[in-house]
């Protein structure tokens, strides 16, 4: 032991009096973490999202399915709540819509003001996609809104609901519950001649030949194509897809519409959703454990050129000895460099950590994996100091830019995205979130923590194999 | 103290050390001599257990083979290369070595090297500050503080001032004088002629002669070659007795220049190998 801790003290002394490698350690990844926290908020093109259907009514299946169709979403459809907020929170999709039990029977009363909601739980870590999920929801949302309207069987469900729920309403006073119930009667009117104008139509169609089949269907399915098209023609030219407010006063359309996506950060036990800071500071650190490696690998390079690492051969110890020495000094640099880097997120930056036993448990595995891991790669390449940085740096930053170091993996193509899981980088980054903000159980950290442990376990072996082989050759 | 016998070792095609042996007594300096590429560094190697002979056997008396723990701890190596860290200073290099060969008091012992060879008053300054000399002497501090009774000294005055150099092989003799056994290589004639009580010339893998200096003088080196000049010219006597031949020259008168040179080992190599050392 005394071998091991002589020379993590000296390599963390070299490490110290090597401004450039100082600087790599803990200055850039500091950078890379408030440059990226003060730009992004993650995006991405076809937008992974779960959708729950609880209610077994036609309108929230008809509100799935459209969902289903959107070539800008990437639907799941899962059983549960629980299993959709696992799978946001494991970062599978960018967030889960929940089409509750009582969406349909809440839509039926929507003359009556009823109110159907949709819930979103949303990924803090992609915010941007997120906000693309709920406008997505609010634009589904007022074409079923226009569906609703135009399908002569559920506006007359509705209309029949509308006026029970009516009758029933204790808070109304008798002159109120008579001026709605004139506004329902014109709205029937307005609608059995919506619904004549639209059987005429379809009678006209059917004639020329064009369709065979059940005219209501039909008139809905007209109906659907010509509002989706419009639509899509909206979202194609940039615009926010346009319908008529409900009421010309209210301030927020939305906010009275028959259908109301609400949308919330998934971020357990928090009150407040994290900062884009509590995201980027992991992708920092993803950086400084670059530092780490590219340090530590090529003091090890350096150290075979010079004839110092001779030196260490010929002390009485072994060569796992010097290795371990050399990964405890590297596993000291990292939790170092972590803790630095999350004082600096907690109080310059407001970021509240949810689990610190377990970050400090992620934090642990990620510097013992990325002491492994550079012992390997310093093993992997000759004594040339120059071509040891030049290739161990080629290699790690493909690892830690196909992990989510630079970019979110959101914003990647999905053969990257799979690609993302050889990378080491991109469980560190998973664990320390999960840690930090995901608000991962212990189950869940296993397979991050499991697969880290072993990429440090690997790396070590490995790293004594190369070395033994280079000190012997 | 060290023996090593038939050692073998190729590098491929390229037979880099072809049957060597050589032993090294305690209090003796054995200096291997001979030009870049005979071997030499590839010798050490073997001997410390670097690189594992093809053939042929290294032996430390009573300690066992060099890769033992009592044999580390009882050898010290300075390499040709400067295996120090130029970011530490003088003192945290050797304190640093001290205390990865366990040495009982690492500070007295990193301090009493330095003393040695005279980097005290820069003990506390970077090595990369060092002069190329000061560097030298830092390695070698890094080989001898722990007082080994085996030390091997790979080229350790290359490139070097001739102050560090006087003070390093000052030093060298010192160490012998104090009981150890010392294999020092060189292609420095002059060094080897110095300090070496035995000297082996080695060329191309093979260790062609051993002996002290005066035996190889004797035995391979040509005769004292004696040049006069005289008004009518420039006589040259080659001769075994050279004081006797000046003598007489002086006694005829008419000298008007004189010059002696004596045989050394670079003679002697280039009767051994028809090629003179430094080529």
């Amino acid at each position: 032991m005394r071998v091991i801790l002589t020379i993590a003290a000296k390599d963390l002394r070299l490490l110290m009096r090597d401004r450039t490698n100082a600087f790599f350690v803990i200055v850039f990844p500091l950078a890379i973490a408030i440059f990226f926290g003060s730009i992004f908020g993650g995006s991405g093109r076809s937008i992974p999202i779960a959708v729950v259907v609880e209610s077994a009514g036609p309108a929230a299946t008809d509100f799935a399915n459209a969902l289903e169709k959107d070539s800008t979403l990437s639907v799941r459809i899962l059983p549960s709540r629980d299993e959709a907020d696992t799978s946001v929170r494991l970062g599978r999709v960018a967030a889960c819509v929940i089409i509750p039990k009582t969406f349909d029977a809440d839509l039926e009363k929507a003359m009556a003001g009823g109110r159907a909601i949709v819930e979103v739980h949303c990924d803090p870590a992609r915010q941007a996609e997120s906000g693309l999920v709920v406008g997505k929801l609010n634009e589904h949302a007022m074409r079923a809104i226009v569906r609703m309207f135009t399908n002569p069987k559920i506006n007359s469900t509705m209309l029949a609901q509308s006026k029970l729920a009516l009758a029933l309403n204790p808070n109304m006073t008798s002159q109120q519950r008579e001026r709605v119930s004139d506004v329902l009667e014109s709205v029937q009117e307005l609608f059995k001649q919506q619904n004549r104008e639209a059987a005429a139509v379809e009678t006209s169609k059917t004639i020329a030949g064009s369709v065979n089949g059940d005219s209501t269907t039909n008139t809905m399915k007209a109906n659907t194509n010509a509002s989706t098209k419009s639509a899509s023609n909206n979202t194609e030219n940039g615009n926010v897809p346009v319908s008529t407010p409900p009421s010309a006063t209210s301030p927020d359309p939305f906010l009275t519409l028959p259908i109301q996506i609400q949308s919330t950060t998934l971020a357990s036990n928090s009150t407040e959703p994290p900062s884009t800071y509590a995201v980027t500071f992991p992708q920092g650190l993803a950086w400084g454990f670059v530092g780490c490696i590219g340090a530590f690998g090529a003091g090890m390079a350096e150290e075979r050129r010079r004839g110092t690492f001779m030196r260490l051969l010929l002390a009485p110890c072994t060569i796992f000895n010097v290795l371990a020495g050399k990964s405890l000094a590297c596993f000291t640099a990292c939790v170092t460099m972590s803790v630095f880097m999350l004082l600096v997120a907690t109080f310059g930056f407001h970021v509240s950590v949810q689990n610190l036993p377990m970050l400090a448990l992620a934090i642990a595995t990620c510097s013992f994996a990325f002491s492994g891991f550079t012992m390997a790669l310093s093993g992997l390449f000759k004594n040339n100091e120059g071509s040891a940085r030049s290739a161990g740096n080629a290699i790690v930053l493909v690892l830690v830019m196909i992990g989510g170091g630079t970019i979110p993996l959101a914003f990647m193509p999905p053969f990257l995205r799979a690609a993302s899981q050889a990378s080491p980088f991109s469980w560190a980054i998973l664990a320390i979130e999960g840690a930090v903000w995901r608000g991962f159980a212990f189950t869940e950290m296993l397979a991050p923590l499991g697969i880290l442990l072993f990429i440090g376990a690997l790396g070590l072996v490995l790293g004594k194999i190369f070395i033994q082989k280079r000190a012997r050759a | 103290m060290l023996v090593l016998e038939g050692l073998v070792k190729n590098f491929g095609a390229l037979r880099a050390v072809d049957g060597l042996s050589l032993r090294v007594n305690r209090g003796e300096i054995f200096g291997l001599l001979g030009p870049n590429g005979a071997g030499k560094s590839t010798t050490i190697s073997m001997a410390i257990g670097l690189i594992t002979p093809d053939a042929g056997s290294v032996t430390y008396q009573g300690l066992g083979s060099p890769t033992h723990h009592m044999v580390r701890k009882n050898v010290g190596v300075a390499p040709q290369t400067l295996a120090i860290y130029q970011e530490l200073t003088g003192e945290e290099n050797v304190l640093f070595f001290a205390r990865l060969q366990g040495v009982n008091n690492p500070r007295v012992a990193a301090r009493e090297a330095l003393e040695r060879v005279g980097l005290t008053p820069r003990a506390n300054d970077r090595a990369g500050t060092y002069s190329g000399g000061m560097q030298r002497r830092l390695n070698l501090a890094a080989a001898f503080f722990h007082k080994p009774p085996l030390l091997l000294l790979d080229e350790p005055t290359a490139g070097v001032d001739p102050q560090s150099r006087t003070n390093i092989l000052e030093l060298v003799r010192e160490l012998a004088n104090e009981g150890a056994a010392i294999l020092y290589t060189t292609h420095y004639m002059e060094e080897a002629q110095k300090i070496c009580d035995r000297v082996g010339i080695m060329d191309e893998g093979k260790v062609l002669v051993t002996g002290s200096v005066e035996e190889l003088l004797a035995k391979h080196g040509k005769e004292t070659l004696v040049m006069i000049e005289r008004p009518g010219g420039e006589t040259r006597i080659s001769t075994n007795d050279p004081l006797r031949e000046v003598t007489s020259a002086l006694e005829a008168g008419d000298v008007t220049g004189l010059r002696v040179e004596r045989a050394d080992l670079e003679t002697v190599f280039l009767s051994l190998t028809g090629k003179r050392l430094r080529d």
